[in-house]
């Protein structure tokens, strides 16, 4: 299996489902609480941050683009290729 | 113990902050705060000291003080929504409710002196706006209790 057909099956055995445009594909979501601001202020602003990494070519999105994650309503804030462009990586807010 | 000016002063601002007249769809002010804030819990503002400066006022028994008082206003806005917009109503009010004011006469003056916004981009667009207001009052040189 080469690292393309590596990817695939990860995906479907781990990701969520990521639809834009009608299409949709295979995703792994990461979502986690960090501190964002802080500076000068006595008590920290947590926001949560939402990546979703995908096969590159199997759903084409760009920013500001909506997109479905599980079905949830979100806007793609920021993109990324990753690993020589295997995979798409982007940043999401919720809509 | 007795207060001093300055705690009068902090106590009176933020009377001032949540009193009648302030806008239903303002939040309380809060004196300052350790607890985070996340989306779950703004819109949110939080007053508190960040600097004083004193001068002695011709050698004499009493100096001036200039304290600098920030006020954060704390709002998270979903990606179609304008997250600076969501904070005006309280930014508004705190001028409203300070600049001008003498702190029931407490203060000499309280001027607005600088806006500042941040933004951070998450699961929801967080916005800070922060507010300095300078408030000039007088103590004795050596009791910061007495005016």
């Amino acid at each position: 299996m080469n690292l393309e057909q590596d990817i695939a099956v990860m995906m479907l055995d781990l990701g969520s489902t990521i639809a834009a445009g009608g299409k949709q594909t295979r995703g792994m979501v990461d979502s986690a609480d960090e501190a964002l601001m802080q500076s000068g202020t006595p008590s920290p602003f947590i926001g949560r941050s939402i990546v979703v990494t995908f096969r590159t070519g199997s759903l084409a999105v760009k920013e500001g683009d909506a997109v479905s994650i599980d079905g949830k309503p979100h806007v793609v804030r920021e993109k990324y290729q990753l690993d020589d462009g295997l995979l798409t990586r982007i940043l999401c807010a919720k809509a | 113990m007795t207060l001093t000016v300055r705690e009068q002063i902090v106590q009176a601002a933020l009377a001032a902050l949540n009193g009648p007249s302030k806008p239903e769809q303002v939040p309380a002010c809060e004196r300052v705060s350790y607890t985070a804030a996340s989306s779950g819990n703004v819109p949110r503002m939080m007053l508190y000291p960040v600097r004083e400066t004193v001068e002695r006022v011709n050698r004499g028994p009493m100096v001036k003080r200039e304290l600098t008082v920030r006020i954060d206003c704390r709002a998270a806005a979903l990606a179609a929504e304008h997250a600076d917009a969501l904070a005006n109503d309280m930014v508004a009010w705190a001028t409203q409710a300070l600049a001008g004011s003498r702190l029931g006469g407490l203060a000499h003056d309280v001027a607005e002196v600088a806006v500042d916004w941040s933004f951070e981009p998450a699961e929801y667009l967080l916005v800070e706006v922060s507010l300095e207001f300078a408030i000039t009052y007088q103590t004795q040189v050596s009791d910061q209790t007495q005016r």
